[in-house]
């Protein structure tokens, strides 16, 4: 696996300015959305109690996810290319373990530069709302974010499934990533109780940002709230029976 | 002239056969337009602002994600950064056309082509969406009619825009980071990000008169109303200015790239 990380990384730092110039390229996804936010909060005051370190909190939360999912499952991402290029058949007959193969058949640590700001972010809302001085609120936190990398990373993999199949890459499986991220930048509370609800029992982004925050921010007490992150697992689950069912139908795509 | 004529009739003729796409791509359009109508209604539901009515914010998603690829930035035309770095530029160079006008046909062809394919479903969904949500007629016919210039004009703009960012692939290898930096500045500075009026308002001030505002912003603004007919026509004024400005300075690079081009081999 390592080898794997080492030898990518090697190879991009080659080029130093096209290095350092890419990892600021990348940096702008994270500066879009607290702009947007900021602006947001900037013309309409804050929302139904919810104030801005609160925000940002919910939206560190799901960036930093995000980007660690697509940092690390970049390989599922594209899976789609290997499929199509056939190349897929001659990972199959390698002697290595497969999904160690997938992961690291394409790897950009140029989206390094994401992850440290995307973290900073995160302790900088963290402190600002006044979390740190309870023990509990460290663990809640770090939960949403293993659980937040998991539903992302669960989605890359289904997507990359669903390419068995469909062969190219399909734009559809975008709105399950980039479409509830972007909608989970926004803290929950604004949103009516539909579209809660729709984030609670489809892609339970819900989970992760709104149910656990509300404990940590003492509106609910019941501590069955610090538990909904586990929900991801089931759509983990889900993808991974999914992947491996459709793992065993394939039928070469030719190369 | 003729060449150039017929060249980007071949180019937008070879753009509309990739029907699949276009509609592969409306899913993910009607997505989006659906959950800004969303995010944006939770914020308005809590206060209305000045700048900005909530049915212009609706209108302004819709047309956004009808004419995403006649507008779009990041849209790097992999052709011709390919033929600068490999050095199959030397074919084109061969041609008996002004080679900057041949890119710049092929890049504005591709994005009329792109959005002529996806930009009436969207507008047809946009326009039978319940109430609050929809996308709601032009304010006037004369405000509908400066929206249509002010968009073309728009896209004219843009292209002269990302053809100057193009050539900057003759100065360096590592066109990438360039390429994707510049192009992520202008969304956010031409209210792709976030629409102009929702920005705080000395950002406002700051990018009024610069060229990125004018690329969509301000058609969509004009469309609902919330540009007035006298300062559409300023905008489009203004339009036509940055136009010029931007041809120039274009061509100019790349008369100045072009002069120290060296081909090797062959």
């Amino acid at each position: 696996m390592f080898k794997y990380i080492k030898m990518h990384f090697k190879s991009s730092i080659e080029y130093k300015v096209s290095f350092i110039l890419l990892s600021i390229s990348q940096l702008f996804n994270l500066i879009f959305s607290v702009v947007v936010i900021l602006s947001l909060y900037n013309k309409f005051g804050v929302l139904k109690n919810i104030n801005i370190y609160q925000c940002l909190l919910s939206l560190s939360l799901i960036d930093l996810g995000f980007y660690i999912a697509e940092f690390t499952f970049r390989g599922f991402d594209t899976f789609h290319k290997i499929i199509k290029k056939g190349n897929f058949d001659i990972l199959l007959i390698r002697p290595e373990n497969l999904y160690l193969q997938i992961l690291g058949s394409e790897f950009e640590p140029t989206k390094f530069s994401r992850l440290l700001t995307g973290f900073g972010l995160l302790i900088y809302a963290f402190i600002k709302n006044g979390l740190y001085t309870n023990i509990a609120n460290y663990f809640i936190t770090l939960l949403c974010l293993v659980c937040c990398v998991i539903l992302y990373a669960s989605i890359l993999i289904f997507g990359a499934a669903v390419s068995f199949y469909t062969i190219d890459g399909i734009e559809f499986i975008n709105i399950f990533t980039y479409g509830t991220r972007e909608i989970g930048e926004y803290p929950m509370g604004i949103f009516s109780k539909r579209v809660i609800l729709l984030f609670t029992f489809f892609i339970p982004i819900a989970c992760i940002n709104y149910y656990p925050l509300l404990y940590m921010f003492n509106k609910e007490s019941n501590p069955l709230f610090i538990l909904t992150p586990f929900a991801v697992l089931i759509v983990s689950l889900i993808s991974i029976l999914f992947f491996n069912f459709s793992l065993k139908h394939y039928q070469s795509s030719g190369s | 002239m003729i060449g150039y004529l017929s060249y980007f009739k071949v180019r937008l003729i070879a753009g509309l056969q990739y029907k699949v796409s276009a509609i592969a791509g409306l899913a993910t359009a009607f997505f989006w337009a659906i959950m800004f109508c969303c995010i944006y209604g939770a914020f308005y539901s809590n206060a209305t602002i000045p700048d900005m009515s909530f049915k212009a914010i609706i209108t302004y998603t819709w047309l956004k994600q009808a004419f995403l690829s006649l507008t779009y930035m990041n849209d790097r035309d992999s052709e011709i950064l390919n033929s600068i770095t490999d050095g199959t530029v030397a074919y084109e160079l061969a041609r008996p056309y002004n080679l900057f006008s041949w890119w710049y046909i092929k890049i504005l062809a591709h994005k009329f082509s792109a959005a002529f394919l996806k930009f009436l479903p969207v507008i047809l969904v946009g326009l039978i969406m319940p109430k609050p949500y929809n996308l709601s007629l032009p304010n006037s016919f004369p405000s509908f009619i400066l929206f249509v210039i002010s968009l073309i004009l728009g896209a004219v703009l843009l292209c002269g825009i990302l053809m100057i960012i193009h050539s900057i692939a003759f100065f360096t290898i590592n066109h990438k980071g360039i390429f994707s930096i510049s192009t992520n500045v202008m969304m956010l500075l031409s209210g792709f990000v976030i629409p102009i009026p929702l920005l705080p308002n000395i950002v406002q001030k700051l990018t009024f008169y610069l060229p990125f505002r004018l690329l969509s912003d301000s058609s969509y603004r004009i469309y609902s109303g919330n540009i007035n007919i006298p300062d559409a026509i300023f905008d489009i004024k203004l339009q036509l200015i940055w136009i010029v400005i931007i041809i120039v300075i274009g061509y100019l690079i790349m008369n100045k790239a072009l002069k120290k081009v060296s081909v090797q081999g062959g």
